[in-house]
């Protein structure tokens, strides 16, 4: 099992959130603890870079379609950064949400 | 209504008389034990304030006569005295139901707030237990402090319930209040940003304190103290918001003469940041409902700002039991962490955090008492830690329904850094905030139990008979079955058919079960009426996103519409939200994704929703399957969709019940389920089975 860390990179007037390895239900609050700094620190922009996430259900969905709901209440962007080959984009396609988020894929 | 005093004299018997008289007690003193018994079997009081110290005799000693008197379950026994005398975990061991602390001469206020926290404890407790409100309304119409309940149930939360004290402190009368929300105090010089506050609370189910400006209504202002907290059901339902509010006009008016202009603007800095760090640290705290978590996110928050080392005990039968502990610095959290967990207390009060618990009153320890951290600060220096011995401390009790349920302990390594009273207000309503979550947190474990109950309620307790069809369902909570919410799945029987649903709502715990009562009840009524699948689903995103905003979860849904054909088979209309798609398996052996990709329920208002129609014939059969199928940990990775494709087209031609099994244990081959494994199998029958059955 990949061991998870949540990383908080503060560039300019953006911060960059990332997460890699196993999001799930006991490491899910863990990182929307971290967004949720993240979000009210009164940066323009948070990314957040799913790209070393092993494992993403639907708590991992639900923490992203929380942050985006913050981020369009809050007047904020926000940018969902993933492997074009990982499971955060396959799950999120499945949930057919990426229409409507701001992703910018990497890799392939 | 009685009241019975049993005190030895003085100021505080007076005081304590005149302000129960004033809350319309009918008031009986006492002075002794002997008087104290006496009076109890004659009046019958409801509530009884007794002493600690009475003359000679010992308060403590009568509480525990009173628990044995006769009538002691019609009556609340509170114990009163200085907060040094005062050992709450002493006082409800005898029986006491609560405990005052007064020193002598303290100023009425003082008196009614403790009053008052009295009977908002005692409100949260009745409406937990589910009692009975008569008796509750008879003590509250007699209490001096205003007290409202709403019902956020009924539409815009109205005020259903409001004291005595409420309408002499507003001028309004009943029939101008009931039934309008609480926004008709407010006024043009109420600010909006106070208003903001409230409603971000209250989206959140959480509870929150506000000083506001309201209005009389005779159009006169006051400073109006409101503090509202949500109560919830047993299925974590909020079902009254019950607000407390304390008119602070004159204790405003006071603080505005005495300060001057600078030491305001300071002091408004100060609580700026306190207010942003507690603002910051309540979410976190209110965030999970599991101990551990709870603890971890506590200490976590509070280093480097109160110290470089955080620490919650509990002390159980003289006994320290480390509960979490967190520092700046890795290497102070490795060798805290290294310190035993458990170690007795040193016998009388030399252990300070031992003391802080015992008496329930903050420390602050400066260089020349230096704290403790762990067993026996004597067989090492500075408690245990070989780098930087703590050189300040504050202890700061964790309080929870009138209970001490721990300590908060935070060190300071740093020379330069001593505690200030202020401090360690800050750390007093930390405390406060985080004894609640650990409190709730408590409850949650006690109340696991109960969750598989919980959870039976979300699946339907048996599968309809439909001839021509065969139905299987199967359905696994994950881990150990005590986190609840979660999947879901249900059979709704309709004219000519029925219709499946199996859906996953994000999240878990009691409102993600709540919410998953919801989208399953309002399924199954829009299945009733809407003519398409993805009607149904659309009517379910409505009410989801009317409910986002208190619970922040979303639902994915696959739904399929089935009828028997005349001449054999089934029909479906299959819609999908953000769902996995049924798969068809084919008389051939292969499986067939059947649907389209729509939106995720409870997110956008406008949801893209599919209709796809597909005929089974006799034989072949629908699986609809939540994550926890496809996402299964197995010994060899992921399921995988294509596993699972695999598994079923090796089922195919076998009874719908075969197929559903032979996929759990696909699922479950790694162990407990990591997420929960929902699965629905239905088949239209062959000709000549059902008779073979038969």
């Amino acid at each position: 099992m990949t061991a998870f860390t949540v990383e908080r990179n503060p560039n300019g007037d953006a911060m960059r959130v990332v997460v890699s390895g196993e999001l799930d239900m006991a490491t899910g609050p863990r990182l929307e603890e971290e967004l949720r700094r993240a979000q009210a620190g009164g940066h323009r922009e948070v990314v957040l870079d799913l790209t070393g996430v092993t494992f993403f259900d639907s708590t991992g969905l639900q923490v992203v379609l929380d942050a985006e709901v913050r981020a369009r209440e809050g007047g904020q962007e926000l940018l969902i950064v993933v492997a074009a080959d990982g499971e955060p984009l396959r799950v999120l396609r499945l949930a057919e949400v990426t229409d409507r988020l701001r992703i910018s894929e990497t890799g392939g | 209504m009685n009241a019975l005093v049993v005190d030895a004299g003085g100021d505080r018997r007076a005081a304590l008389e005149a302000e129960l008289a004033r809350q319309g007690y009918a008031v009986a003193p006492a002075t002794t034990a002997v008087e104290a018994l006496e009076a109890v079997a004659r009046a019958e009081p409801v509530l009884v304030l007794v002493a600690r110290r009475l003359g000679a005799e010992d308060g403590l000693a009568l509480c525990r006569s009173l628990d044995g008197a006769p009538g002691a379950e019609n009556r609340v026994v509170v114990l009163v005295g200085e907060p040094a005398d005062l050992s709450v975990l002493d006082a409800l061991d005898a029986g006491a139901a609560d405990v005052w602390a007064l020193a002598p001469g303290e100023p009425a206020a003082r008196l009614r707030e403790a009053i008052a926290e009295h009977y908002a404890r005692l409100q949260a407790e009745h409406l937990r237990l589910g009692g009975e409100f008569a008796l509750l309304r008879q003590a509250l119409d007699r209490t001096g402090t205003g007290f409202v309940m709403t019902d956020p149930r009924l539409d815009d939360d109205p005020i259903v319930y409001a004291n005595q004290a409420f309408y002499e402190q507003t001028g309004y009368a009943p029939a101008d209040v009931l039934g309008r929300n609480c926004r008709m105090l407010q006024g043009p010089l109420t600010d909006p940003a106070d208003v903001a506050r409230i409603r971000a609370a209250l989206a959140r189910d959480r509870p929150v304190t506000v000083e506001l400006v309201n209005y009389r209504k005779d159009g006169t202002t006051f400073a109006n103290e409101v503090h509202i907290s949500p109560v919830h059901d047993e299925r974590g339902q909020v079902v009254r918001r019950v607000s407390v509010q304390v008119d602070v006009t004159a204790f405003r008016e006071r603080e505005r003469l005495f300060a001057t202009e600078q030491t305001a603007r300071a002091a408004a800095e100060a609580s700026g940041r306190r207010s942003a760090f507690l603002a910051d640290a309540s979410p976190r705290l209110d965030a999970s409902l599991d101990l551990r978590e709870t603890l971890d996110s506590l200490t976590r928050l509070s280093v480097p700002y109160l110290g470089e080392v955080c620490i919650v005990d509990e002390v159980d039968r003289g006994e320290v039991h480390r509960l979490a502990a967190a520092a700046a610095d890795e290497r102070v959290e490795a060798l805290v962490r290294a310190l035993p967990a458990r170690y007795p207390t040193e016998p009388g009060d030399r252990d300070p955090l031992a003391r802080v618990i015992r008496s329930g009153r903050a420390e602050i320890l400066g260089r020349d008492d230096p704290p403790a951290l762990g067993p026996a600060a004597g067989s090492g220096g500075g408690g245990g830690l070989a780098t930087g011995a703590p050189q300040a401390a504050m202890i700061v009790p964790l309080r929870a329904r009138g209970r001490i349920i721990g300590a908060l302990a935070f060190l300071s390594l740093a020379a330069e850094r001593q505690y200030t009273d202020e401090d360690l207000a800050l750390a007093e309503e930390l405390a406060r905030r985080a004894a609640l979550a650990l409190d709730n947190a408590r409850l949650y474990e006690r109340q696991s139990e109960i969750a598989s109950a919980l959870q039976a309620g979300l699946v339907p307790g048996r599968l309809p008979e439909v001839e021509g069809v065969e139905l299987a369902a199967r359905f696994r909570p994950a881990g150990d079955g005590s986190v609840i919410g979660g999947d879901f799945y249900d059979v709704i029987e309709r004219e000519g058919g029925f219709d499946v649903v199996v859906g996953d709502v994000t999240g878990k715990g009691a409102r993600a079960a709540a919410l998953t009562g919801l989208a399953r009840h309002t399924i199954r009524t829009a299945a009733r009426y809407e003519a398409r699948p993805s009607g149904v689903l659309a009517v379910a995103n409505d009410a989801l996103v009317a409910e986002r905003a208190s619970s922040g979860r979303y639902c994915t849904v696959a739904y399929a519409r089935v009828q028997v054909r005349p001449e054999g088979g089934l029909h479906v209309a299959v819609s999908v939200g953000g769902h996995p798609l049924p798969i068809a398996l084919r008389a051939d052996g292969r499986a067939e994704l059947i649907g389209r990709p729509g939106s995720i329920l409870g997110w956008v208002d406008d949801p893209t929703l599919h209709d796809v129609d597909a005929v089974l014939a006799p034989g072949e059969a629908l699986v609809l399957y939540t994550d926890g199928v496809s996402e299964a940990r197995t010994p060899d990775g992921m399921l995988g969709d294509e596993r699972l494709a695999a598994v079923l087209e090796s089922a195919a031609g076998m009874p719908a019940g075969a197929i559903a099994s032979r996929l759990e244990r696909a699922a479950l081959q790694g162990g407990n389920a990591h997420d929960d494994v929902a699965l629905v199998v239905l088949r239209g029958t062959v000709a000549g089975s059902v008779a073979a059955a038969a």
